[in-house]
């Protein structure tokens, strides 16, 4: 892949892709480490999207998958860190305290996912059921538990959640 | 609301230029899994003749394994015949060392000579197996699997060599006099290092009960070839400590509702199932349908089946599962892959042969004086109708082994098989003393026999009787 090809991926996905992983993570870190493995298979795997949104939809299950397989798969210990990208400063976290990101990031790993995809990258709960391979009822049982937690959690914050 | 709060804290949160960066070049430095590319079969032979060179002294029977032997052979180790007849091929030496025979219970020692360490391998596989020549005619014998009686004795790794023995039984069903075996054909073909068997199960049934989620829908593209397969990486997996070359990269159905399996394959592995598919996927494939009514099969289907159509992509291959679809689906009964494969190269051929002559020992036979009838011991009930005895009609005993043989009971109207395995035996000699020798083998079919080993030989001229569950059987 050359670099303008790669430079077009990134910066058509990347941003989305490290979203859905700070989304599931809650570690600026961990979804920087989860965006590189994507891109990197991505490019190993080199495949055929019958159309454009199938590559974002492909992109978003690979991340979900590896954000799955953070803490026990062997490819996080094979992780190289990015050239010279060990040596900069950690960014500050973007989830403001009592912000609804830390509000996400309270919730159980699970349904972190399915609000991320439905709130921001406006899915719906069919096209996430796509994304994570799991049923639609699936995802809407989900999305119903986590908007209870969340309600529970911002009930100081009216209107938050409808 | 929660979407536009959502939003506008993530909107926040975008890569920094400089790992955008970072990550560009290191796509552009990643590679594409190339299209998997099967190696011609092939056997790399490194310095086999500087190997060859060296064979002769290393054959050299160790004092060790000569102990080990003789100590096996106890009672007949002064007239065991000692055969150093040797074979070599590919850097690898055989070396049969002694051979004799009951007529039904064979022992052959031989060493493993292999520079280079491979053949002894936990994960070297071999096809090691025994014949027998009764003077002109052959007598099928027995493949060296562990649980066919091979076992390796010793191992000296300053020589690289090992010695085993091959323990065999009679291989048929009947008790009639066995002919008389002249010599044992030790053969090997190939040796397979490096193997390994994965076999993932994602569900089975009765379906539709229990059935576990899974992807309904699943992202495709189309090849060259217009075959559509999965797109790779949709799967989660947990990677297989023992076989982490292999694993389900996407499994789910296609637009068309066709369900699909995709499998990776790292490019290094080699099938495993035969010399003559190495060339071939190493996977198999294997689903059933329940008929709709969950009460019997409709089909079974495998991968070697039109009814699985097999794709290969760029890291392994894309299994399409005609007869399930997502009308089918809730009959799924079970759905599973297996992969049997080397990830040391593949087969390893040659053509090692060995014709030994083979002592034979004496073996005696009582009958008992008396009726004897043992009752069947199996768990499981018999049949109705079934007699639940076998009489005991000779028992020999050879400085190998003890064969008991059974036949209908009169009156009976089957022979029952007795187990074996729970029949006590213990061998009384002259001096008083007793042996209890291990159960080894038993065959019924109508008739029947059970054998025991002893671990060292005896000698028969000394048994004064056998007893089986406690009834005795004096010489």
């Amino acid at each position: 892949m050359d670099d303008q090809e790669a430079r077009q991926l990134v910066d058509a996905y990347g941003d989305a892709v490290h979203r859905l992983a700070y989304a599931r993570t809650g570690n600026r870190s961990d979804a920087e480490d989860i965006t590189q493995e994507t891109f990197l298979r991505l490019v190993r795997a080199a495949p055929t999207f019958r159309e454009e949104a199938h590559r974002k939809a492909w992109l978003l299950r690979v991340a979900a998958n590896c954000a799955n397989d953070l803490h026990r798969s062997p490819w996080r210990r094979r992780v190289v860190p990015l050239e010279e990208g060990a040596q900069l400063p950690a960014p500050a976290e973007t989830s403001e305290p009592g912000g609804i990101l830390e509000a996400v990031a309270a919730l159980p790993e699970k349904y972190r996912t399915v609000i991320h995809l439905y709130y921001y990258e406006d899915l719906s709960a069919a096209e996430i059921a796509r994304v994570l391979g799991v049923r639609a009822e699936t995802v809407n049982t989900r999305l119903s538990r986590a908007r209870t937690m969340l309600r529970k959690r911002c009930k100081e914050v009216d209107g938050y959640v409808e | 609301m929660l979407n536009d709060a959502y939003k506008q804290e993530m909107d926040r949160l975008t890569l920094e230029e400089d790992f955008r960066q970072r990550l560009v070049t290191a796509m552009t430095q990643e590679k594409p899994r190339s299209q998997k590319k099967r190696r011609p079969l092939r056997a790399i032979w490194v310095a086999a003749a500087v190997c060859a060179a060296l064979v002769g002294s290393a054959l050299a029977l160790s004092p060790t394994f000569r102990d080990i032997i003789l100590t096996s052979l106890g009672f007949r180790a002064p007239y065991a015949t000692e055969t150093p007849t040797s074979c070599e091929d590919k850097g690898i030496t055989i070396e049969a060392q002694s051979a004799l025979t009951d007529g039904r219970m064979t022992r052959l020692y031989f060493t493993v000579h292999d520079p280079s360490g491979v053949f002894f391998l936990e994960d070297t596989q071999n096809d090691l197996y025994m014949d027998f020549l009764a003077g002109e005619e052959e007598i099928p014998g027995s493949a060296g699997r562990r649980e066919d009686g091979l076992e390796r004795l010793a191992y000296d790794t300053e020589t690289q060599t090992a010695l085993y023995v091959f323990r065999i039984g009679p291989t048929g069903y009947e008790s009639a006099t066995p002919p008389t075996l002249t010599h044992a054909k030790l053969t090997m073909s190939y040796y397979l290092p490096g193997y390994r068997c994965w076999g993932g199960e994602h569900f089975s049934g009765p379906m539709p009960f229990g059935k576990p989620t899974l992807p309904i829908d699943i992202l495709e593209t189309t090849t060259e070839n217009g075959a559509v397969v999965l797109l790779p990486d949709q799967t989660p997996h947990t990677p297989d400590e023992d076989c982490p070359e292999v694993y389900i990269s996407s499994m789910g159905f296609d637009a068309e509702g066709v369900y699909h399996v995709r499998v990776h394959a790292d490019s290094s592995i080699i099938n495993a199932t035969g010399v003559d598919c190495q060339d071939l996927p190493p996977f198999h494939v294997y689903y059933d349908i329940f008929t709709s009514d969950g009460k019997s099969y409709e089909g079974y289907y495998n991968s070697y089946d039109d009814v699985v159509v097999t794709t290969p992509v760029s890291d392994g291959w894309d299994y399409r599962l005609s007869k399930l679809t997502r009308e089918t689906y809730p009959q799924l009964g079970t759905l599973r892959t297996f992969a049997w494969y080397s990830i040391s190269g593949g087969y390893r051929q040659g053509n090692w042969e060995l014709t030994i002559p083979i002592e034979q020992v004496e073996a005696r036979t009582a009958e008992p004086k008396e009726t004897l009838i043992l009752s069947r011991t199996k768990d499981d009930p018999p049949p109705s109708g079934l007699s639940h005895e076998a009489q005991v009609s000779s028992v020999s005993v050879s400085s190998l082994s003890v064969v008991a043989d059974f036949t209908r009971p009169e009156n009976y109207r089957l022979c029952a098989d007795v187990d074996g395995y729970a029949t006590a035996c213990t061998v009384t000699f002259a001096d008083g003393s007793t042996q209890e020798p291990d159960f080894f083998r038993e065959a019924w079919s109508g008739s029947g026999w059970v054998m025991w080993e002893f671990p060292e030989a005896i000698d028969p001229a000394q048994v004064v009787s056998v007893s089986l569950n406690g009834n005795e059987i004096p010489f």
